[in-house]
């Protein structure tokens, strides 16, 4: 974990640059975004003093933007533990340079999953109820239970790996910086006993954090799922979730990446290799939406029921079928375009299937809770909805802090692991033995390999 | 910054052991008004190990990190 600081310090020196100093373009980008928060800071106030009735809410559609977001947030915090975790258990080695921005994208935005709950209640003060006199039997509850679970494991599983990584800051610092990094880095000196317990941590929560995010997901499902709402009640609705919550958080990854590599001209470590692997998993996680979703719809054309047949008739073919098919064209048809042609499979064209996809699977959570909700299964009146501007300002806000909350990450942490990288560096031998010892049968000996690749 | 270590290791510990005390204030609740007794047994034995976990994560991981970090000598890079 630790090398010949002062040759490795000047290669990994851009690593270093955004901790230990600001530019002004890290305030011209972070202005729009403060601005854009407060807008929706004010809308929420708003919101609170007027209540409910100031959103587009009404009945029969009781859940709007602020539940839509909810799903899609929670979505998107897949992008990290998860895929971090299996990379790691896998011993991937090109995940090193990918895992922190892929975890800090789950901890950030798992806030503003829950976040969007808080927003839905037109009383959050009310919220405190749940924790004095809530009953297990809702699946409501247990989403708060499942996402407490898993925020707290995803906080742990990017901090155990940050702490080499912080000490090294800790040990360029000066002034406020040095007092902060020193605090955090909990004396992290690389003894063996150190690096023992750390490597123990990190094994065990990436074993328990796979587990943990799939369960979150199905969880979230279950609000839907467990009620005799027409195209809610499916069996296969926890599968269906994880994999748009996976399919979205690997789109989310690929765009942050892409960003901090730009800003932070990290080019030597976000190289085509990664995003190239990522958009293979992406154009994977693609078609196994399109079969879920084409399962999905299937199955409630096929049994025929009157209730599913009017949702699902207004989804493809009726109000809401623009949405319908814009659905299918960001999520199944350009991304598919673009990444399985290996010539348009680049940095720029996973970014745009990633962009595409991060929107395809907004309108993917707004399908599947508004329709339902205005065609409902009991004799109430069809409705529709149609945000306010006060629930776009706070969904903006929202989206605008969860960016502003991620540039200051980057500004204050390493985005790339560094500890990881250099062991990855030093490990070289290591990994080609590691890699023998997969094949079968008499194997020709090793040759050392240099970090360049140079034998 | 004498006694600053600690406060990272014993806030995570203190959180799960809030979280530990809530899962059994709602077996308590479920017990008392014998009410969703099946389902909070259920969550309760799914949540409370793996809090578990996360306690023996601040107290044997981040506590012991801390505490070789502060013991004279030792190798490593300073």
């Amino acid at each position: 974990m630790a090398g010949p600081v002062h040759t490795q310090d000047s290669e990994d020196a851009v690593l270093f640059a955004p901790v230990l100093g600001t530019t002004r373009r890290f305030w011209l980008g972070a202005t729009p975004l403060l601005a854009m928060t407060l807008w929706g800071m004010y809308a929420y106030t708003l919101q609170l003093r007027y209540g409910l009735g100031v959103t587009g809410l009404n009945r029969p559609v009781a859940w709007g933007i602020y539940i839509i977001n909810f799903v899609f947030f929670i979505g998107i915090s897949h992008a990290g533990t998860l895929i971090s975790a299996i990379l790691r258990l896998c011993k991937a080695e090109w995940r090193r340079p990918i895992t922190r921005a892929a975890e800090a994208i789950t901890v950030l935005v798992l806030f503003f999953g829950l976040g969007s709950i808080i927003m839905d209640l037109g009383r959050p003060d009310r919220l405190f109820y749940v924790l004095q006199y809530g009953r297990l039997q809702s699946p409501l509850l247990w989403d708060v239970t499942s996402i407490t679970t898993y925020l707290t494991g995803s906080a742990l599983y990017l901090y155990l790996p940050l702490i080499p990584d912080l000490a090294l800051v800790r040990d360029r610092a000066t002034g406020w910086r040095r007092t902060l990094y020193t605090f955090l880095a909990l004396g992290w000196r690389g003894t063996t006993g150190q690096r023992r317990r750390l490597e123990r941590g990190i094994a065990v929560m990436a074993v328990m954090v796979i587990p943990i995010a799939v369960s979150v997901h199905t969880v979230v499902s279950w609000v839907f799922s467990m009620t005799l709402q027409p195209m809610w009640k499916s069996t296969i609705f926890g599968p269906y979730f994880v994999t748009g919550a996976i399919f979205s958080g690997i789109a989310a990854l690929i765009i942050s990446m892409a960003a901090v590599r730009r800003a932070y001209h990290l080019e030597n470590y976000l190289k085509p290799v990664h995003f190239n692997s990522l958009s293979l998993l992406l154009l994977a996680m693609s078609l196994l939406w399109f079969y879920f979703t084409f399962a999905e719809h299937l199955t409630a054309y096929y049994g025929g029921e009157l209730a599913e047949a009017i949702v699902l008739f207004a989804k493809v073919a009726g109000r809401w079928a623009p949405a319908f098919w814009a659905m299918a064209v960001l999520n199944f048809v350009i991304p598919v375009a673009i990444l399985a042609n290996g010539r348009t499979r680049t940095v720029a064209g996973s970014v745009v299937a990633s962009a595409s996809v991060v929107v395809g699977m907004w309108l993917e959570r707004y399908l599947i809770v508004v329709p339902t909700l205005a065609n409902p299964r009991l004799p109430y009146e069809r409705g529709f909805y149609a945000p306010s501007w006060v629930e776009v300002s706070i969904t903006a806000g929202a989206v605008s802090f969860f960016v502003l909350l991620y540039m200051v990450f980057t500004k204050l942490f390493p985005i790339i692991s560094i500890w990881e990288v250099r062991e990855g560096r030093e490990g070289l031998v290591e990994a080609q033995e590691r890699m023998v010892s997969y094949l079968p049968g008499p194997v020709a000996p090793v040759t050392p390999v240099t970090p360049t690749g140079r034998r | 910054m004498e006694r600053a270590w600690k406060a990272i290791p014993l806030s995570v510990a203190a959180f799960a052991l809030a979280f530990i005390g809530w899962m059994i204030r709602m077996l308590q609740l479920a017990w008392i008004r014998n009410d969703s007794w099946g389902f909070t047994v259920t969550v309760a034995s799914v949540v409370i190990p793996v809090f578990l976990v996360y306690l023996w994560l601040a107290l044997y991981v981040l506590w012991g990190i801390a505490r070789e970090g502060r013991e004279p000598g030792g190798e490593g890079q300073p």
